[in-house]
């Protein structure tokens, strides 16, 4: 009968078998092999510098060199770095004990699944025009994926962001067409060396929230944390570089209120709820739009394959085209947006509804 | 010089202090060579991926706006270093020599199905194994190269095991042991 290895028996044998001594490096050899880079070491890297300065703040404005896909690897972009929002890093909000708790129970969960509601409204109209379902794939190890549903279930769009490889995939099962692109390297070595306090120290630590509740949320006395200025983060001016004008004239988030409810015995969130009012734009075809989101089922503790993040391009699928991407460029970086797990929701309007 | 911190050690090499830079790749270059290896299974390749690495951050250097990060910063373009010289290696030989190495190590003995394990890894875990037991780094040191929290890299270590004794068993490890 086979038998496993139990987690000791693995351990001697990792220790045994990959054991080496640690490799020693020789500045002077390295030098001969790269003499120009040497120099430069030995110069105090004078050369680089006005060249990489200038490069740096424009890195994530250069993700793609296409206006058109420009648009999305902004948004996947955004997309990948706010995937760190889950799970979360110490620091969100350091003043706060309860955060720190909640951050740390997160911080235990490698990967997880949340679903939910989004609704669009236009107009005063209280009924929401288009109902979408959404599913988000976390994983501390290869990334995120968010699909959107109608509301029986079709599968309209799915987003990924593959992050050991900076693979970026949309697909649009309804039309089957598909849209991969790579994250430039310096794009993607920046995102995977941006930790997950890096991040927040940007994105959280020096803004404005507040506690509310407890409120009943699933039956639980939950505890609740909301802030509202996140859209200032992205496009001001510590934000990440983004042309404000270009984000606005495709998607024009005016504002958004998040809020996560987090059940105070676990320490973990069991809903986020989202709420924001979008200006006339391409998007929403130059109409006022409020959106809502609930994501209301959290699954921790699950086993995600790395193909979920990376996924196979299906038969008979076909690459969106340079004219056809100008047409997707504003549903694309809607996608983008939509991915953005509980802060940032896009819209895209199914074809079923139109 | 060895026990300064990073980001000071960054400073001083941005202001010309050669002996600097060179601790700082002291200080990563085994972490790097190990991270290479993950990634590109070949020791010497590895080698060459962690100097290349280094030109790289020479290059870079002056855009590295946390100097703090230094080593995660350099850990990432290592990663990506040995990701290109594999597929450009993959390219120039394809299939020849791994089918003979694969049949080399197919030999049923408990390396062979430990190398087959570690290599079935997802590419993180696989890193993060390397990292572990290449050199025997700590928690600590693996945090500053990986960027992540000590936490996180004991979760990932644990799915890593967790992973090779599964992998280990379905190929047949322990089919004697009754």
């Amino acid at each position: 009968m086979k038998r496993k290895p139990d987690d000791n028996q693995v351990e001697e044998m990792l220790s045994e078998h990959l054991r080496r001594e640690p490799a020693r490096f020789d500045f002077d050899k390295w030098a001969e092999t790269f003499p120009a880079e040497a120099q430069q070491a030995r110069t105090g890297f004078a050369p680089a510098a006005s060249k990489r300065s200038t490069q740096r703040t424009q890195v994530w404005r250069r993700i793609m060199t296409s206006r058109y896909t420009r648009y999305t690897g902004i948004a996947a972009a955004l997309l990948v770095g706010l995937s760190f929002f889950f799970p979360g890093g110490n620091g969100i909000v350091p003043e706060s004990i309860a955060w720190a708790d909640v951050q740390k129970a997160i911080e235990e969960q490698e990967q997880a699944r949340v679903t939910g509601v989004r609704n669009c409204f236009f107009g005063d109209d209280q009924t929401p025009t288009h109902k979408l379902k959404v599913e988000k794939l976390f994983s501390l190890a290869y990334g995120y994926t968010d699909r959107t549903y109608t509301e029986d279930g079709t599968l309209i769009i799915q987003f990924s962001a593959h992050m050991p490889t900076g693979t970026m995939t949309v697909l649009f099962p309804t039309v089957k067409k598909y849209y991969r692109m790579k994250m430039p390297a310096e794009s993607l070595e920046r995102v995977q060396s941006m930790t997950k306090d890096d991040f927040f120290e940007w994105l959280w630590a020096s803004g404005d929230y507040r506690k509310v509740g407890p409120k009943k949320v699933q039956g639980i006395d939950a505890v609740g944390f909301e802030v509202d200025d996140l859209v200032d983060r992205f496009l001001g001016a510590e934000g990440l570089g983004v042309n404000a004008r270009i984000v606005n004239f495709f998607f024009s988030l005016r504002s958004m209120t998040v809020r996560m409810w987090v059940d105070p015995e676990r320490r973990l969130p069991i809903q986020v709820e989202g709420e924001g009012e979008v200006s006339p734009c391409l998007i929403t075809g130059y109409r006022k739009m409020r959106l809502t989101e609930v994501d209301d089922c959290w699954e921790y503790d699950i086993d995600l394959g790395e193909g979920e993040f990376n996924p196979e391009i299906p038969e008979g699928y076909e690459q969106l085209g340079v004219p056809g991407i100008a047409k997707a460029g504003a549903a694309l970086y809607s996608v983008g947006l939509a991915s953005i797990p509980v802060v940032l929701i896009g819209v895209r309007r199914s074809r079923r509804k139109r | 010089m060895t026990d300064l911190a990073d980001a000071i050690l960054v400073r001083r090499a941005l202001d010309g202090d050669v002996g600097s830079f060179a601790a700082l790749c002291e200080r990563y270059y085994p972490a790097l060579v190990a991270t290479a290896h993950a990634i590109a299974a070949d020791e010497h390749l590895a080698e060459d991926a962690a100097q290349e690495a280094i030109a790289e951050a020479c290059r870079r250097l002056r855009t590295l706006k946390k100097p703090h990060r230094f080593g995660s910063w350099l850990g990432a373009i290592c990663r990506n270093v040995a990701k290109d010289m594999l597929t450009e290696r993959t390219r120039s030989r394809r299939v020849a020599e791994g089918s003979a190495a694969t049949r080399a190590q197919d030999n049923g003995d408990a390396k062979a199905a430990l190398d087959r394990a570690v290599r079935a890894l997802p590419d993180p875990l696989r890193q993060i194994v390397y990292l572990r037991y290449y050199n025997a780094m700590t928690y600590e040191q693996m945090s500053s190269v990986l960027g992540l929290s000590q936490q996180a890299i004991n979760g990932r270590l644990r799915r890593a095991r967790r992973k090779i004794a599964q992998t280990m068993q379905a190929n047949g490890f322990g089919e004697d042991d009754r």
